[in-house]
């Protein structure tokens, strides 16, 4: 501490400024005008991009315009069913219809809005599948602005108050108005666009039925252990809605990378609790991929997600426990 | 109400064309009212502690300075003193000392109050008491009017998170009506922006990391603490000195001059210098009302050493109850010592040495010592707990093995994300020296851009808690 210190000077106590000059108020308007536009700009080059580089976006959007279309499976959850869950696999080997809604980091809240939201425009599914995640790292819980947006008033009421109970997450003003910029909304195709421009491979997803298809392969790295924050209350949500809607559910746990699932020190409890809930609904059933086949290295895109190779090998083992649903075909 | 959320810009968008309509008395209120609202956004209860201080330390003031006896105005300074220490002791040193009391066996047990930290309480405290103080010493004269005086102690800008205004320096300008001035606004409104950039841009984009890391300090390598510690030496930074630019810009938009609460801290080649250029508000009040009360360099060379001490560990326990903070302040407060300890019986290093290039290199390695002098407190300051701070030492500094999270893609954005930011600032600093009005404005609509593109998610200021 020194005594020599001094608090700057103030010239704003001396000088008077003079007043605002109209010229300098258009030049502030141009700037506006000119940083608007600059926005606009970069948000439809982002919209652009994210139509080529994102994995849930476009078949977001895609899945949103059915009408009347009748489905016999609709699967559901994050990115393991999204690139995992090959329909077209499944519909061949059991003759029928399905459809991959699965969504990258989606919650389960959010696949029960998915799923609200499907049954206003079109018929019932004759079975929900929903692959559950129960390594969940934790992480804030985010909102799929292109979802809420297209919900209709009272779904939109129901998600939001569903997320603030299940993960204190606020829609508020904040979150509108940002997300009616689509620069900012759509502001995380960045970084897959520099995951492309770091990587060799194309990173450019397909989709046939919903299905994300990647067909690169890379080294895994193991990550380290953790503790699953596994929503359990929105499962229990999302059963509820089916049991209520009289929609038979399957739940399956997809496959994940050897060693991975050892890292969740939480695993075994949460594997208790999903198996525990499923049995307490008539219509419901769980299953568990994990551990129970061999994929090899090729197959797998990282650490937990399938690449297309993989997921023809998982889809077809996960055809198999839904025969006994479709037995009649 | 947080500076960085939509709520405020509305807040803003209200108050702001109001403000200039209205003559003096009526800004006055207004500011007095916004400010209030503004505050009762957070917890309207708690505004009453804000009403509180207000009324006691303008009677104090005015008691102070029409007291006819200089015994009087002792008496009046002591009584808002301890008043203002007492509430501050009631709010965020009650469940600090009575633990320890009762782990030291002094008392049995602890009655828990149940009370919240008011926000910003440390601030407008250390305001208000330089008031008294300031009136006391006859440098001001009491402020005679409580609308003008109200505004003083709750001007929304600098409220919860400073700078800590003296009251010579904000109570003239609140007397004067400023027009609605260009340079105001330009000036006002880049500094503001420059204080977003480095909040949402910059601070809030290294958080997850260090979070990560002072989360559970012992699963991680050496380098990977070592590593959060120098992120967080820069998150505190840009998180601080965005909010305070983001308040000086407010005000100056509205003819407001604040002080300058920070001047390029990590240039500082002492830890005195150090200590000139960051937070300059709270470090000058405790060298101007604690270090110079307690005697300062006046009362021979081993009183001096104590003086920094204690002004130093009370620095420490301004920011927070809790034994960190105290080895944060002890830990400056020692080097200080030892600095002016040095420094008294040898030439510098950098005079002894002959020649420009070898004085820059000392230069240089003297730098990058004070910043890892000083990135060694802050291990304490954001550490949870000591045994936390401890482990994190421990791990830097025998480098242990552990998880580490530079493999993961995000640790690349977050690296692009600081680079675009020195951007940014390059670009400014040059733009600044430059009368291109046009290259003024595209940093200008560049600072926007990355604002909406990198901005992480809104975090808190990590001074909102003091």
């Amino acid at each position: 501490m020194s005594s020599s210190t001094a608090l700057s000077p103030r010239p704003g106590l001396v000088q008077r400024p003079e007043p605002v000059p109209r010229a300098y108020w258009i030049s502030l308007a141009l700037w506006i005008a000119f940083t608007a536009t600059i926005v606009t700009i970069v948000g439809v080059l982002l919209r652009l991009a994210t139509d080529k580089y994102d994995f849930s976006e476009p078949k977001l959007r895609e899945s949103m315009a059915f009408t009347g279309k009748h489905l016999d499976v609709a699967f559901f959850g994050d990115s393991l069913t999204l690139e995992g869950v090959n329909p077209d696999v499944v519909d061949r080997k059991l003759n029928i219809e399905s459809y991959n809604f699965a969504l990258g980091g989606a919650s389960i809240l959010e696949s029960e809005m998915q799923l609200r939201y499907f049954l206003r425009h079109n018929p019932k599914p004759h079975l929900v599948a929903l692959g559950v995640y129960l390594n969940v790292p934790n992480k804030p819980a985010g909102v799929r602005p292109t979802l809420y947006f297209g919900l209709p008033d009272d779904l939109r009421t129901v998600f939001r108050d569903e997320l603030f109970s299940h993960e204190s997450v606020k829609i508020d003003r904040s979150f509108k108005l940002f997300n009616s910029i689509p620069a900012y909304r759509y502001r995380n195709t960045i970084d897959l666009l520099l995951k492309s421009l770091l990587s060799h491979d194309d990173q450019r997803p397909s989709f046939v039925k919903g299905q994300a298809r990647v067909s690169f392969s890379r080294d895994p790295l193991l990550g380290r252990k953790h503790e699953s924050v596994f929503k359990a209350d929105e499962l229990e949500s999302f059963m509820d809605f089916c049991e209520k809607e009289r929609i038979p559910v399957l739940l399956f746990e997809p496959p994940n990378h050897p060693g991975y699932s050892e890292l969740t020190v939480n695993r075994a409890e949460i594997l208790e609790k999903v198996s525990r809930l499923a049995m307490k609904y008539p219509h419901a059933r769980f299953v568990s991929f994990n551990g129970t086949f061999a994929l090899g290295q090729a197959e797998w895109v990282n650490l937990n997600h399938l690449n297309i190779y993989g997921s023809a090998t998982f889809s077809d083992l996960l055809s198999t426990a839904l025969v006994s649903d479709f037995s009649s075909r | 109400m947080l500076f960085n959320s939509l709520d405020f810009f509305i807040f803003l968008a209200v108050v702001l064309p109001l403000y200039f309509v209205l003559p003096v008395r009526g800004r006055q209120a207004l500011m007095v009212a916004a400010s209030f609202y503004f505050y009762m956004y957070w917890n309207m209860k708690y505004s009453l502690i804000l009403v509180f201080f207000i009324f006691l330390d303008f009677s104090a003031g005015y008691y102070i300075g029409h007291a006819p006896t200089p015994a009087k105005k002792k008496i009046g300074l002591i009584t808002s003193l301890t008043c203002n220490l007492g509430v501050l002791a009631l709010f965020k040193y009650y469940g600090f000392f009575a633990i320890n009391l009762q782990h030291l066996g002094i008392i049995d047990s602890v009655p828990t109050l149940g009370l919240l930290l008011p926000l910003g309480i440390s601030f407008h405290t250390f305001q208000t008491m330089s008031y008294t103080i300031d009136v006391y010493r006859g440098v001001i004269e009491p402020e005679v009017d409580l609308l003008r005086f109200a505004m003083f102690v709750s001007f929304f800008p600098q409220l919860v998170a400073g700078p800590i205004e003296r009251a010579r320096e904000l109570l003239p300008q609140i007397r004067e009506k400023y027009p609605l001035a260009w340079e105001n606004i330009v000036v006002g409104g880049r500094q503001m922006l420059d204080g977003f950039v480095k909040k949402v841009v910059l601070a809030d984009n290294l958080a997850p990391w260090v979070n990560q890391v002072y989360g559970s300090p012992g699963n991680f390598s050496g380098g990977s603490c070592l590593v959060a510690t120098y992120m967080f030496a820069w998150q505190i930074f840009f998180d601080f000195s965005g909010y305070s630019d983001i308040a000086i810009g407010i005000a100056r938009v509205m003819g407001f001059r604040f002080t300058q609460n920070f001047n390029a801290p990590y240039i500082s080649t002492t830890i005195q210098e150090f200590w000139r250029r960051w937070h300059i508000s709270l470090s000058s009040w405790l060298r101007d009302y604690l270090y110079i009360s307690l005697g300062g360099n006046r009362r021979g060379e081993i009183r001096t050493y104590i003086n920094l001490l204690l002004t130093m560990l009370l620095g420490g326990l301004w920011h927070g109850a809790s034994w960190n903070f105290v080895i944060w302040g002890g830990l400056h407060g020692s080097w200080l010592a030892m600095e002016r300890l040095l420094t008294r019986s040898h030439k510098t290093i950098t005079e002894a040495i002959p020649g420009v290039f070898a004085q820059t290199v000392v230069r240089t390695l003297k730098c990058a010592a004070v910043f890892h002098g000083v990135c060694l407190t802050w291990v304490f300051f954001r550490a949870r707990t000591l045994h936390d701070a401890m482990v994190l030492i421990r791990q830097i500094s025998l480098w242990h093995s552990g998880d580490t999270f530079f493999h993961d893609f995000a640790w690349y954005k977050c690296l692009l994300t600081i680079w675009v930011g020195v951007v940014y600032f390059t670009l400014t600093r040059y733009v600044k020296k430059v009368p291109l009005m046009s290259l003024a404005w595209a940093t200008a609509t560049l600072g926007v851009l990355i604002i909406i593109l990198l901005g992480a998610e809104s975090q808190e200021f990590i001074y909102f808690v003091f």
